[in-house]
């Protein structure tokens, strides 16, 4: 299991990045190489995602649970899928704040979870990976959400 | 000079060899392998073959709730799959060589029921590429229910701890206690106890450039499998394959070309052979797999790992070792595949080099959710072999002797010899004080000792190591019988096949599978040598073929033995061709067999060279124009000659567990001198010095290369190499980019040099070599040991990675406990 933590200030407000980050289909299309996005409900959603691994690009089939959310600052969010033979599992909890400067400040933490293969090759690039995903959301929030 | 010994029947030394015996003859393997014309499993090719990719447990132990193909036998190109819901029925539990409680273990090729490893193969997928297989493989869905693990070799046999095999009840796969001399007459009477609390033999592997593989087809029409594997023993896997599948051996058809290394490691494939066997059987076509490297590194086999506890060391004051008693805890994963013979075959070497006589051993065979342990190198003596030289640095360190000077006094001394051990094993021969000496030679002993000194203050500190080992060979099955009474298994043996052809040709196949060990060259030199002509003449087929070649049931390569059974038996059949040969000559040139020589491919008379037939005019008559030899010569000459080699053995004792349980016992001793950086803790390596005795050598040069092999091996085991899980048992490090095996750049120079001590037991005088008995994990340790400061830790595990050295120099300041205390009387 690999601790994440990270933290970011976005150039946009509280207001339009927790409509991304609350919102499973925009959530879905900021990821970057996804490909699919399925939206089940308000908090269920599931994702086929294709980022850079030390296989190449690894095929991963998540499904995503938003547990807890208090609106415009903090969201838990659960997921769990497969990669082949091989299993991923996330926590990931944010938080949002208004930054002293203008913009949002955000924070987050979890852990990522890989078994198999794939835990053995990545287990000093997931963190990293895992952080630029986050990174990536946040830029397309701040960007709107596309 | 000791008394007359009669351990072994007298073996007349065969004085042909010499010529060619003895010298080093280029490789004849080398001209194909070095221009890429090797032969190996993934060159292989067959008519309509599949291509196959296992599915492996992501988790070390979990429930196989449910298994789903559907999407992936519905893919366009995929022909088959195979779960282990199917194999549960399609085979029977492989047989175990455990008595119970290990013995109740219901093992598969693959996972039934539940996985316990990671990478533990769960689902097989046949398709007609192995992209596609791969791809397909990623369309089955199997559901795991996730349970607690067991990792820790010792607390496995906790109660509390998750079980691996229901059926045994518990982790404890084998539990017995070697008992030799009077250990506790010992403790009480030493002048000094020197007792240790834990020293732990580290997990790792072999990293063969070409990893395991097969092509298998399981014919229809038939009914017979054909295995091109490179797979090192394959009558071992047909004994585990056939009962399990319910195919005879008659049906099963072995061959292998050229292997890229085995060192043990390729032993255990047979559950692999199984389920491919399975998979064609199933799709009606060939299949054809080649692991990966990752699978190779998780899932294929692992060395064993090797905790010793409480062991208590009696020292006399003058420096005698009296011997030592101590509580093993062997971690064989999580099935027992060629355990528990590892229970028993560190008991060859029982004192090591030196003249121990009271030992007890109480070792238990244990399970855990890792990849479960094979033959690797050295097998299960190395780790016995490197606890008696972490003994005997501690004891001098602790008692303040010199660990040379103690060495020589506690060696067995050439004089001994034959020498029995304390359990009636015999050691040849041997001479380890000039081995020792020689290797310090090698190092400049007195020159590193100054440097040392100098460098006091520098911020890198100089130790120097010694590793004193055996390379025991040729095996007495029969040792198996002292961990289960029942098995119907003892002795040993090789076949091997000499022939005359036609035009005068003369071939050799054996039963032996060469992994790059240079078998083809090897017994080509002993059999010019006796038949009196030219190695280039001899051709000996490459490789293993069940079908083209002789083998016996325990035919393979494996446990340094070739240069006795292997080239025994060559030499064997060579003889009964020889003498064949002059039995015609003698006949077509109208002289007494007594009066005829056999030189540079001819018959001829001895006392005139030109009264001659070349070998093409004794092959020609004996196979297309026989009536002109007299009808019982005729009827008495095949020019086709098999002999089988078979060691001098009996059955060892299973209640006092003692026996001649090894034919020859070569060693290797080895000496260092390293740097340690403070700062970092890196070792490194300044001078390395290997001394090797195998008996007389037949190619010095290929003895040689074994011995650069064994130490690259050992140095990167000891320094590089080593399987880490996570807590979960997951393993951290599956490929090259984290299992850093030793490399050119991380092997120094190595200083050779030789001794030979040919063996009295052997036809030859060789000795089995080539696995290096682990000495420079030995060394290693031994030179850290020496670099640390006064009132450090002992160095307690094979593997020393920089930050583990670090702690190592930091504890002498900490005044912590340092894992050993000293009793004196």
């Amino acid at each position: 299991m690999s601790a994440v933590s990270g933290s970011s200030t976005v150039a946009a407000d509280r207001e339009r990045l927790w409509q991304v980050l609350s919102d499973p289909a925009a959530l879905g299309a900021t990821l970057p190489g996804v490909d699919d996005v399925f939206v089940e409900d308000a908090t269920h959603f599931s994702a086929l995602a294709r980022p850079a691994t030390a296989l190449g690009e690894t095929r991963i089939h998540m499904d995503f649970e938003i547990l807890e959310e208090r609106s415009g600052e903090y969201v838990r969010i659960a997921g769990s899928g497969r990669a082949g033979e091989n299993r991923v599992e996330l926590n990931i909890e944010l938080h949002l704040a208004d930054a002293p400067s203008g913009g949002t400040a955000v924070s987050w933490r979890g852990d990522l979870t890989l078994r198999g293969v794939l835990n053995s090759l990545m287990q000093r690039g997931a963190s990293a990976i895992f952080n630029e995903q986050v990174e990536a959301v946040l830029a397309a929030g701040a960007a709107g959400g596309s | 000079m000791k008394a007359e010994t009669t351990y072994y029947p007298a073996v007349e030394q065969n004085e042909r060899l010499g010529a060619y015996s003895g010298q080093s003859v280029p490789r004849v393997e080398d001209k194909r392998l070095l221009k890429g014309q090797g032969a190996f499993v993934d060159d292989l090719w067959m008519h309509r073959q599949g291509h196959v990719h296992f599915v492996r447990s992501p988790y070390a132990h979990a429930r196989i709730v449910s298994v789903d193909v559907s999407r992936a036998e519905a893919q366009p190109g995929v022909y088959a799959t195979l779960t282990g819901e199917e194999v549960g029925v399609l085979q029977q539990p492989y047989f175990q060589m455990a008595p119970e409680p290990g013995g109740l273990m219901k093992d598969y090729c693959m996972a039934v029921g539940k996985a316990r490893y990671m990478g533990e193969p769960v689902v097989a997928v046949l398709a007609e590429s192995a992209a596609l297989a791969r791809d397909a493989a990623e369309l089955i869905d199997v559901v795991y229910e996730p349970l607690g693990v067991t990792l820790d070799g010792v607390a496995t046999i906790e109660p509390e701890t998750p079980v691996l095999h229901e059926e045994i009840g518990s982790n404890v796969a084998w539990h017995g206690v070697y008992d030799y001399g009077d250990v506790d007459w010992a403790l009480e009477n030493a002048d000094h106890v020197v007792r240790i609390d834990r020293l732990h033999f580290h997990r790792f592997s072999s990293a063969p450039l070409e990893t395991t593989g097969a092509l298998v087809n399981w014919d229809p029409g038939t009914g017979e499998i054909e295995f091109r594997t490179n797979n090192q023993m394959p009558m071992f896997a047909a004994m585990f394959i056939g009962p399990a599948i319910g195919v005879g051996i008659d049906h099963m058809q072995f061959s292998s070309q050229d292997i890229g290394g085995g060192f043990g490691i390729k032993i255990t494939s047979y559950t692999y052979l199984t389920a491919l066997a399975l998979l064609s059987r199933k799709a009606g076509r060939p299949v054809k797999w080649s692991e990966t490297r990752w699978e190779h590194l998780a899932a294929s086999a692992h060395g064993n790992e090797r905790t010793f506890l409480d062991i208590e060391v009696p020292v006399m004051s003058d420096g005698t070792i009296l011997g030592f008693k101590v509580r093993a805890f062997d971690d064989a994963g999580a099935y027992l595949r060629y355990e528990p013979l590892g229970a028993v075959i560190w008991s060859q070497v029982v004192p090591g080099n030196y003249r121990l006589k009271h030992v007890r051993v109480d070792y238990t065979e244990t399970l855990t959710n890792k990849c479960p342990v094979g033959p690797n190198r050295g097998y299960s003596r190395l780790q016995h072999l490197w606890m008696i030289e972490r003994i005997v640095d501690i004891v001098a360190k602790e008692l303040g002797f010199d660990p040379v000077e103690l060495r020589k006094l506690n060696y067995v001394q050439p004089e001994d010899y034959p020498y029995e051990t304390p359990n009636g094993c015999i050691y040849d021969s041997g001479d380890y004080p000039t081995m020792l000496e020689k290797a310090l030679e090698l190092i400049d002993y007195q020159g590193a000792r100054k440097r040392q000194r100098a460098a006091a203050g520098t911020g890198k500190r100089i130790g120097i190591g010694i590793g004193s080992t055996l390379d025991s060979g040729t095996n007495n099955f029969g040792q198996s019988r002292i961990i289960n009474s029942a098995l119907p298994f003892s002795g040993n043996g090789e076949a091997a096949i000499v022939r005359l052809d036609l035009y005068g040709e003369v071939t050799v196949t054996i039963g032996t599978t060469p992994q790059g060990q240079g078998h083809e060259t090897t017994a080509a030199q002993v059999t010019a040598d006796i038949l009196g002509m030219s190695p280039d003449q001899v051709h000996v087929a490459a490789g293993y073929n069940k079908a083209a070649n002789t083998y016996v049931g325990f035919s393979g390569t494996y446990a340094s033995q070739f240069a006795v059974t292997g080239l025994g038996a060559v030499m064997g059949a060579a003889e009964k061709l020889r003498g064949e040969i002059i039995k015609v000559g003698a006949c077509m040139l109208g002289a007494e067999e007594s009066d005829i020589e056999l030189a540079d491919g001819f018959v001829r008379l001895a006392a005139n060279h030109e009264v001659a037939i070349p070998f093409i005019g004794i092959a020609a008559t004996v196979f297309a124009n026989v009536a002109e030899l007299p009808g019982e010569l005729a009827d008495s000459v095949t020019l086709n000659c098999r002999y089988v080699y078979r060691p001098p053995f009996t059955v060892p004792d299973h209640e006092t567990k003692t026996g001649k349980l090894t034919l020859t016992y070569a060693s290797q001793i080895h000496a260092a001198v390293i740097e340690i950086d403070e700062e970092t803790g890196l070792v490194a390596i300044l001078d390395y010095a290997a001394v090797d005795e195998c008996g007389r050598k037949i190619n010095p040069k290929i003895v040689e290369g074994q011995v650069h092999g064994a130490t690259a091996h050992g140095i990167g085991a000891a320094l590089h190499e080593s399987f880490e899980y996570d807590s979960e048992g997951q393993l951290l490090n599956a490929t090259f980019a984290d299992y850093h095996a030793a490399t050119a750049l991380d092997v120094p120079d190595i200083r050779y040099d030789d001794i030979e001590c040919p063996s009295p037991f052997t036809p030859n005088g060789a000795k089995g070599m080539g696995e290096g008995g682990g000495a420079p994990l030995s060394t290693i340790c031994s030179a850290i040991e020496d670099a640390l400061p006064e009132g450090a830790h002992i160095v307690f595990d094979t593997h020393n990675h920089s930050e583990r050295v670090y702690e190592l120099l930091r504890s002498a300041a900490a005044k912590g406990p340092r894992g050993v205390e000293v009793e004196s009387r």
